[in-house]
């Protein structure tokens, strides 16, 4: 690890001068990026593996692998850790590495409270697996009461744990606001920002406005857990649907947390490898703003069976399915963007288009499920699950690999292998469809979710979704092969491999320390595509470029 | 050197209000609190609404003048009572039975 | 976590493009996440008090509880005072209205823990033997574990004014603290009246 020799290449860069600067409190929000992605990723893999025991249980029917009772304990901790600790903070990291670089800053607003919030994360985790290992953890990642408060202490750590990952979230969004209202470079208006940092504003400010009243929950429980207090308990005169009311209050708004940052990465996919400038781009800044407000306004369609008063259904379905309209609103922008473009199919271009497709398939079954007497029917069913994975495996996570094999170059200096990043991309995409697509069936059909086995007749389709998720398994070897060995000896990128706008684009790869050696003046659109050329494709490299920031 | 958008307000000395407005302030403050008092001892059926206007009064009070709500940009009003709108129907919700 | 790049020129340009200062902003971003908790919270109350005897809170005491009221609101005027001070640079009177502000602190504080000790110990209210006692320590146990933050960096910040940190060009850190303080002034403002007066 003495790639400090070698110009713009190699991950010991940035802030991190030295590899073990990447496992210690360093401010540098390059480094702190590569923090949260790694840490992300590594819980992706436990998050997997739990994923795959789950699917060998269900691969057949009356299948003694695993109890109950473990398979209760397998699925919580796979729904948390791969929401609260892959796909959040992987967006988070990612978001810390470009969004700086993309408004032409030095660094976030606040460094040292940036460090501060990837901290928690590491607590927040550790607190998850110790969950996992003392066990308890049984009532799903909803936790809802009264199951939530009679489980044994594991249940409690993992409360602990959501604590401090909500607080990481929090300080992370309000450092991201702070930075993109106040440290955009000069000229970089608010129209002129890339659509990722508009789409992290709409994301920081849902969980700045959601994330605390999943704190005030789970403090409530963590009470009733230890002291005895009955919040959440009839007997005690507590009402178990003030968990769920809270719950769903941040938890609905999170599925946009969860896919606002992938909508703003795929804005940036498209326009690089389609050559063209993004169409619609205030609809699509806008319509994020939208799904950040009217996401707030529906969580109770989680409830329509759960006791709430049914006069309440309407107005929720309502909300729930006006949602559809912004959101299609970017979707259609992506298509027209792509529309006669002169499209090159890199690997992260392949995974923008799957998440178009599927992230539509999982926005329909969406509509289904927010229409009431649908939703009555297969609430709690695999057709619930198979959505569920659409949006987040099929969009979430797509995105984010988009994203990653578009600014690999950028983050280490080097090219990733395109030969097995396309091995990595359709071995994903078979996988999933195979995994997921059954269980719509099976859903509808009326298999229940959460539950550790299932009667013979659902075993065809289950054992599809098992040689699906093993796949999915397989798929994330030519990807791990890929990144470490590209580390060494992938082809050198420079500053723009893909010819792309941005500023990020303007540096060296990796970036200097400081960024920006002189500030960047912007003084056009971000996606000027075949209406003005390339900055660093000019024949001399832009100054501060070529020379690593000297 | 300074790059400030002469349309928005730019980083300057502040034009907060003096000792005076502030023991005034305090003044309201601990009579509102007194009024409070009082009224939680009368049975009527305005009790609860008339301590609920007291209470966001004095709120008011302390957020307007000792946080300079009034005198700072509106940006920050904004960030800090949009949060309300959401909590209108949290509340609500949460309450139905 | 106090340290920004606010009010400071990164390579010669003015770190802030909206014009407001960043600590400033984050704090009052920061406010706002503190609102949604503490609504949460209190829609949790008014859920659990809906579901208790309607003189559920009858055991609280009203006068001490008003007494506590008034001087947390004195604390509230100490900060705002002492804010007023430092912009005039007036270093002595900064000191003085942050530590009156630590003894009101302090003193409200107390007075909340003598009476749990007092619901407690003679079994009157607890957590655990009525929702509307769960309901009470929850949230006032909040606001008391906001306002003992609020003691810790009242005591930092009175620390770095007797190091001669602030000027009355330079009191942003100060500002931020009180803006802090007010709020959690506020929140026991609402909930005085809904907790102990409803």
């Amino acid at each position: 690890m003495t790639a400090d020799t070698v110009v713009g290449t190699g991950l010991v860069r940035h802030g991190g001068r030295k590899f073990s600067d990447y496992l210690v409190f360093n401010t540098d929000h390059k480094v702190i990026g590569i923090q949260y992605l790694v840490l992300a990723f590594t819980f992706f893999i436990i998050g997997g593996l739990l994923a795959e025991l789950i699917r060998a249980q269900l691969a057949v029917p009356n299948n003694q692998l695993v109890t109950g009772s473990q398979y209760n304990l397998v699925l919580t901790l796979h729904g948390t850790i791969m929401i609260f600790l892959w796909i959040i903070p992987a967006f988070v990291g990612a978001a810390n590495y470009v969004v700086p670089l993309m408004l032409g800053a030095n660094d976030m607003a606040f460094p040292r409270l940036n460090a501060v919030s990837f901290w928690l994360l590491v607590p927040g985790g550790l607190l998850m697996l110790a969950s996992f290992a003392v066990g308890g953890a049984e009532s799903g990642w909803t936790a809802y009461p009264p199951l939530s408060v009679t489980t044994p202490v594991g249940q409690t750590l993992w409360a602990l744990a959501l604590q401090f990952i909500g607080f990481s979230s929090i300080f992370g969004a309000i450092n991201f606001l702070v930075t993109v209202f106040n440290l955009r470079a000069p000229g970089m208006s608010l129209t002129r920002m890339p659509l990722l940092a508009w789409a992290i504003v709409a994301t920081s400010l849902i969980i700045m406005l959601g994330t605390p009243v999943l704190s005030g929950a789970l403090l409530l429980l963590i009470l009733q857990r230890l002291l005895g207090a009955q919040f959440f308990t009839p007997g005690g005169g507590g009402n178990p649907l003030l968990w769920q009311n809270l719950f769903w209050f941040y938890s609905h708004p999170a599925v946009y947390i969860m896919i606002l940052p992938g909508f703003g990465i795929i804005s940036e996919v498209l326009p690089v490898f389609a050559r063209k400038p993004i169409f619609g781009y205030k609809l699509i800044a806008f319509s994020s703003m939208a799904i950040a407000v009217f996401g707030f306004l529906v969580w109770a369609h989680h409830m329509f069976t759960s006791g709430m008063d049914p006069f309440l259904r309407v107005p929720f379905m309502v909300t729930s399915m006006i949602i559809a309209v912004p959101t299609g609103v970017k979707i259609f922008s992506w298509l027209a963007t792509i529309w006669a473009g002169k499209l090159r199919f890199t690997t992260s271009m392949m995974f923008a288009l799957a998440f178009i497709s599927m992230f539509v398939i999982g926005g329909l079954s969406g509509i289904f499920l927010a229409s009431v007497p649908i939703d009555i029917h297969v609430q709690d069913t695999y057709f619930v699950v198979a959505h569920l994975h659409y949006v987040l495996f099929g969009g979430s996570v797509m995105a984010l690999f988009a994203g990653l094999y578009l600014w690999y170059p950028k983050l280490t200096g080097r090219m990733l292998d395109e030969r097995l990043g396309h091995l990595h991309f359709w071995l994903t995409f078979m996988g999933f469809n195979l995994t997921f697509f059954p269980q719509h069936i099976a859903g509808l059909q009326g298999m229940p979710r959460r539950v550790y086995t299932y009667p013979p007749e659902f075993w065809a389709l289950n054992l599809i979704s098992s040689i699906g998720a093993f796949l999915m398994a397989i798929a994330v070897l030519p990807f791990l092969y890929n990144a470490l060995r590209s580390l060494a000896v992938g082809k050198v990128a420079g500053p723009n491999p893909w010819r792309a706008f941005g500023l990020e684009w303007t540096l060296s790869s990796p970036p200097p320390v400081h960024n920006f050696p002189t500030p960047p003046v912007v003084e056009g659109d971000p996606y000027g595509y075949g209406e003005r050329p390339v900055p660093g494709t000019r024949v001399v490299p832009a100054p501060g470029v070529a020379g690593g920031g000297e | 050197m300074k790059h400030v958008d002469p349309a928005k307000e730019a980083l300057q000395p502040h034009r907060y209000p003096g000792v005076r407005t502030y023991l005034l302030v305090f003044a309201g403050l601990a009579l509102l609190t007194l009024i409070e008092v009082a009224v939680s001892y009368i049975t009527a059926g305005i009790r609860v609404p008339l301590l609920i206007l007291l209470a966001a009064l004095k709120a008011l009070l302390v957020i307007l003048f000792f946080m300079h709500l009034r005198y700072d940009s509106r940006w920050y009003a904004f960030i800090f009572f949009a949060p309300l709108v959401l909590v209108i129907p949290l509340i609500w919700v949460s309450l139905i039975r | 976590m106090s340290e920004t790049t606010s009010s400071l020129t990164v390579h010669g340009r003015a770190a802030s493009a909206t014009g407001l200062d960043s600590a400033k902003l984050g704090m009052w971003l920061f406010l706002a996440t503190e609102v949604m908790l503490f609504s949460a919270m209190i829609a949790g109350f008014l859920d659990m008090r809906g579901r208790s005897p309607a003189d559920a809170n009858h055991v609280l005491n009203i006068p001490v509880t008003a007494v506590n009221t008034f001087v947390l609101i004195c604390s509230s005027l100490t900060v705002a005072l002492s804010v007023a001070s430092i912009e005039q640079g007036n270093q002595k009177r900064l000191r003085t209205f942050l530590l009156l502000t630590l003894l009101f602190g302090g003193t409200f504080l107390s007075v909340q823990v003598f009476e749990y000790t007092k619901l407690i110990g003679s079994g009157e209210l607890t957590p655990w033997n009525s929702l509307f006692g769960a309901g009470f320590f929850a949230v006032t146990g909040l606001h008391g574990f906001h306002v003992f933050i609020g003691l810790i960096w009242c005591a930092l910040t009175i620390l770095w004014a007797s190091q001669g940190k602030f000027s009355a060009q330079n009191f942003m850190r100060v500002e931020v603290f009180g803006l802090y303080w007010h709020f959690v002034d506020v929140v026991w403002i609402i909930l005085f009246v809904l907790i102990y007066l409803m």
